[in-house]
């Protein structure tokens, strides 16, 4: 091979290809659709979220007190309302999940035991979150008066499916630009960089580069030009949506391994079809296997669903950028991840290697 | 600067080209003539390494096409059939590119523009171009590495009169500086204007191999036609005798208004070698 040669064709590519609509298209609709991931969900979607209104003539530990019971189950408002009338209008208003009105001298009576009257406005269709206020109130009541719970409660959590939490830790913005991400690289590897390889062959610019440079010249130039826009892409992505990995490098790392391997498989697809167009019309069909085991990882699914996506490239490459965007071991063997990603990638050049032997000969 | 030698490739049971030997030398331009399927764009192929032969051997620059492809490469180009240029770069940024790749200075690239009359054309897209610009700016992008050989298959081809005239023109120049060219054609007056030397290529195999004149001398008629001033027209035979004094008495009379001609045209040659017209 000749550096100076693949540089040569890489600048060429570069510049020219995304001229062409069909890579451009390759490129702009998954940084679309993370856009649209980005402003149309939120982080937070999956802890519920209440309001509680109070009313108090005096201060109150009350509403701080449910507030600490609950804890991270629940993402709690407080909001001090004038009188018990404008509480309950909060509540009707659906603008409060839960209403409490506390009469003077309230805390003092609580802890002298004298069981003061407290009044609760819960709307007709309590909201989730709403409804664990209501059910964690007797436990802050009796923390205000206090009396110690009646046992204490310790909850292990055992056996916990592999990857089932790993959507929730990431939350659900994160996960659905994670999966845009996946499929930006999916769309340069295996699209864009074999149409660019199609059109060569297709418009015969193939034969007048190889009257000076080699078939595996052309080809690591077409590979280089993969990288490059998913060294562009990936990230301007990742800022247009503010999504920072915590684990930089070994997001780097998937988006390296994973890119190399894809783009081996699109360079073999450029050779396989006759024309561009031909590969633009059947690039839905093709990428469907390789994006599909991306929406799968972290969800449960069947055991021999489970044991494909383990050999899988693209699920093993989702497990590694869900560990590194959250930073958490999410999924365990990371080595393994790496060795099933770059086991793919090696097949893929083992192959094209030989079919520009042939070529060659 | 070329020379094969019992050069074979066959496919399967096809004997695309079928033991042609000839040699070119340094400046001449050859012409590769035949039929569709006779062989000529094989032929090229195996001469420029883009096909290994069944059996035989070719030598171009000094070194062998088929052992020695990478060391040939810089020393050969070669203007396709097909007009293969990138739709969306711009005539200088095709002929910058393939500067690059051959390691020539950017110089080259006006110089080239200049030479096949695409300067003020230079900044637009190649998809803008006419067939004609097409075709000279394939043959500027196959003169960047200044090639000592070059092949041209089916250089006009497509092109209107005026486009073929000015680019057998520019051949023409290429063979009086010293650049060899092997081309193919299919067309005899382009051939016969162009080539110092034809070959004829029939199912694979060379059929005739000289100068446009001597075989046209060969396998021509030697006969002459006479328009007489009472309007008709004689045939004579230039190696007989008694038709040679007839031609005497009729000019000594001043019988005569016009006498043509009949050498055969190298049409004429290759349909009789051939069997049939191309």
């Amino acid at each position: 091979m000749h550096p100076r040669l693949i540089l040569t064709i890489f600048r060429k590519d570069v510049l020219d290809a995304i001229r062409d609509s069909r890579v451009l298209v390759a490129v702009l609709v998954p940084l679309g659709i993370g856009l649209f991931y980005n402003v149309t969900f939120d982080d937070d979607d999956t802890q519920p979220k209440a309001t509680l209104a109070y009313a108090s003539p005096e201060q109150t530990r009350l509403p701080e007190t449910l507030r600490e019971v609950v804890g991270d189950v629940t993402d709690v408002t407080l909001r001090q309302a004038e009188s018990a009338a404008a509480v309950q209008r909060l509540v009707e208003d659906e603008d409060a999940d839960l209403g409490l009105v506390l009469p003077t001298g309230f805390d003092a009576a609580v802890a002298r035991g004298e069981a003061p009257a407290l009044t609760v406005f819960q709307p007709a269709s309590p909201s989730l979150g709403g409804d664990f206020l209501a059910a964690s109130l007797d436990l802050a009541l009796r923390r205000l008066a206090g009396q110690a719970a009646p046992a204490g409660v310790q909850i292990a959590v055992v056996a916990e499916e592999e990857g089932t939490l790993a959507i929730e830790r990431l939350g659900l913005r994160r996960w659905a630009v994670l999966t845009s991400v996946m499929f930006l690289i999916a769309m340069i590897s295996m699209l864009a960089v074999p149409v660019i390889l199609a059109e060569e062959a297709e418009r015969k610019t193939l034969d007048a580069l190889t009257m000076i440079a080699s078939y595996a010249d052309v080809t690591a130039a077409k590979a280089l030009v993969g990288l490059c826009y998913v060294a562009l892409a990936v990230p301007l992505l990742l800022g247009l949506t503010r999504l920072a990995p915590d684990d930089v490098l070994g997001f780097v790392g998937m988006t390296l391994a994973l890119s190399v391997t894809l783009i081996g498989f699109g360079l073999l697809l450029g050779g396989l079809f006759r024309s561009a167009n031909q590969l633009n019309t059947w690039s839905g069909v093709l990428l469907l296997p390789v994006l599909a085991p991306v929406f799968l990882v972290g969800l449960s699914v069947p055991d021999l669903v489970a044991a494909v996506l383990l050999a899988l490239p693209t699920s093993q490459a989702t497990r590694l950028a869900m560990n590194a965007l959250s930073g958490e071991a999410l999924f365990p063997d990371p080595a393994l991840s790496y060795l099933v990603v770059l086991a793919w990638g090696a097949a893929a050049y083992a192959l094209l290697l030989w079919r520009l032997s042939r070529r060659e000969g | 600067m070329v020379e094969v030698s019992d050069l074979r490739k066959h496919y399967g049971a096809v004997r695309a080209v079928d033991g042609v030997s000839f040699a070119v030398g340094a400046g001449e331009v050859f012409g590769l003539l035949g039929h569709n399927g006779a062989g000529k764009t094989t032929t090229i192929r195996l001469l420029t390494g883009r096909a290994r032969p069944t059996g035989g051997r070719a030598r171009v620059a000094g070194f062998d096409a088929t052992t020695e492809r990478e060391r040939i490469k810089p020393l050969i180009n070669l203007v396709f059939e097909d007009q293969n240029l990138y739709e969306r770069l711009s005539g200088r940024d095709t002929l910058r590119l393939f500067a690059d790749l051959y390691g020539a200075p950017r110089g080259r690239v006006d110089e080239l523009l200049e030479v096949v009359d695409l300067t003020a054309a230079a900044r637009r897209k190649v998809r803008t171009y006419s067939t004609g610009m097409r075709q000279r700016l394939l043959i500027a992008r196959a003169l960047v590495n200044r090639p000592r050989v070059l092949f041209l298959d089916e250089p006009t081809r497509g092109l209107d009169p005026t486009s073929a005239r000015e680019l057998r023109g520019l051949i023409a120049r290429l063979g009086e500086e010293g650049t060899t060219v092997v081309l193919t054609t299919h067309d005899m007056e382009e051939a016969d204007a162009l080539c110092h030397r034809v070959a004829f290529l029939s199912q694979g195999r060379l059929v005739a191999l000289d100068a446009p004149r001597e075989l046209k001398l060969r396998y021509g008629q030697r006969t002459a036609a006479v328009l007489l001033r009472d309007r008709s027209e004689r045939t004579v035979r230039l190696d007989d005798a008694e038709d040679a004094r007839r031609l005497a008495a009729w000019m000594t009379e001043g019988a005569v208004l016009a006498v043509h001609s009949q050498e055969g045209t190298l049409e004429d040659v290759f349909v009789e070698l051939a069997g049939r017209p191309l």
